[in-house]
């Protein structure tokens, strides 16, 4: 049953010129960013080759590349996410699913995983990118695989976010405001790291980008990991509880 | 009517009890979750893992070794430095690292007698070294120099990086252009506009 709105859910997106948009105006712009990071290094690269360890490929090229990705999905997830259950409650469509034989963890869970798999679907997209520079130059694969799994895993995160507001927001621009908001604090609690002589471990552990970054240089660490999906599995679990005090509500 | 509220009610209460008990048990997670890591280094120039010199030197230095970075405040460098001192933790776990911004501490920068923006003191055994530059090659020659060892292997702790040169010719990097930012993008809009399309005839 979760497969199955799962599909109806990723379906639907799809459905509507918005996702359709949506992937080009990505495409558009991280493909920009890639090809200028590509000129830069090119530019750079007779001068590299003069200095002893110097960045290579992956880290001039690839990590710049997901880092500007992770930035520009927190502004597009929530536009994502916003309709998910918040346009079924306003077009009524909310109380036919509660109804439904279905329980509310398989409603919550079908929708997050057709969600996630239009995120993951441009997550794909921009990982393809790098793999263009096997023509010409040699790619750290390890730390290049890293990074693709710190933005499925980051996109994860987002998602569950945005599941959560849409549930419990009355109209989608307020979800979208929510999710955003949510996620640019939990983004800029990294700061801390920087503007404070001894940052707050509960504040750095918090951090979305510390997690990120942590993963980004290709050393994988189990905290790391497990920061992601209990996020995650917070979020989730939250959308459920909403979701059943609706239910009993009704 | 009584009953159905009174029902309503005790599945409320459930709700919250069993989302409470979850959300306890996921911060009880997260705390073992960093309690007890474990990491693996994927990257294939091995660039996070500490080279067999390091690792030789840290295991030979039984006392603390404390680390004073004199950053101003919002410096990415900051970051860049924790990030390597995690690496040498990992390894010994007594390692401690403090920041001072030299701009709220300045007495402590004259004591320092030294010209430099940035400097960086490791202290190992009452005694200390002063750095302008931190990075693993640095601090392990500091640290070896500190703990009276030789210091000639740790000259040579560079990592080659992988991938420092590209190949592109200019017919290749037009077609890269010509792929990413106008057929991809192509396909995409046609698709969304074909839509549009279909659902407004509809």
């Amino acid at each position: 049953m979760i497969i199955g709105i799962a599909a109806q859910e990723f379906k639907s997106h799809f459905k509507t010129p918005m996702a359709w948009v949506l992937l080009a105006v990505l495409q558009i712009i991280l493909g920009y960013i890639f090809l200028t990071q590509v000129e830069t290094f090119d530019l750079m690269q007779v001068k590299l080759a003069s200095i002893e360890g110097a960045p290579g490929l992956t880290d001039i090229i690839v990590t710049p590349l997901f880092s500007n990705a992770a930035i520009i999905l927190l502004l597009v997830t929530p536009l994502l996410t916003m309709r998910v259950i918040c346009e079924e409650r306003r077009n009524k469509t909310l109380t036919l699913l509660l109804a439904a034989p279905i329980s509310n963890m398989q409603i919550i869970i079908g929708k997050y995983l057709g969600t996630l798999t239009l995120l993951w679907l441009i997550v794909m997209l921009i990982a393809l990118m790098p793999l263009s520079l096997l023509m010409g130059g040699e790619l750290d694969i390890g730390k290049y695989l890293a990074n693709v799994l710190a933005l499925i895993l980051l996109v994860a995160a987002f998602t569950a976010t945005g599941i959560f507001l849409s549930t419990i927001a009355s109209h989608p621009t307020i979800a979208a405001m929510g999710t955003f908001g949510i996620l640019l604090i939990l983004w800029l609690f990294n700061i801390s790291k920087t503007i404070s002589d001894q940052p707050n471990e509960l504040v750095e552990y918090l951090s979305l980008l510390n997690h990120y970054q942590n993963i980004q240089t290709g050393l994988i660490n189990s905290a790391d990991i497990l920061y992601f999906f209990l996020f995650v599995a917070t979020f989730i679990v939250l959308s459920i509880s909403c979701l059943n005090k609706q239910r009993l509500q009704k | 009517m009584t009953v159905m509220s009174r029902i309503n009610q005790q599945l409320h209460l459930k709700n919250i009890v069993i989302t409470t008990l979850i959300l306890f048990t996921l911060v009880n997670l997260s705390w073992l979750s960093n309690k007890y890591t474990y990491q693996i280094d994927i990257s294939t120039s091995s660039s996070n893992t500490l080279s067999f010199e390091s690792q030789k030197l840290l295991n030979l230095l039984p006392e603390p070794i404390r680390i004073t970075a004199f950053i101003e405040k919002g410096q990415s460098i900051r970051s860049q430095i924790s990030q390597l001192v995690d690496r040498f933790k990992y390894q010994k776990q007594d390692i401690s690292l403090i920041f001072i911004d030299p701009q709220l501490h300045p007495e402590q920068i004259k004591n320092l007698k030294s010209s430099a923006k940035d400097i960086i003191l490791v202290e190992y055994q009452n005694r200390v070294e002063k750095l302008n530059y931190i990075d693993e090659e640095s601090l392990s020659y500091a640290l070896s120099q500190l703990a009276n060892m030789d210091t000639h292997s740790i000259k040579t702790l560079l990592k080659t990086n992988i991938g420092t040169h590209l190949n592109l010719s200019e017919k290749q990097i037009i077609v890269l252009n010509a792929i990413i930012l106008l057929i991809f993008p192509l396909v995409f809009l046609t698709t969304g506009f074909i839509i549009w399309h279909k659902r407004k005839a509809a």
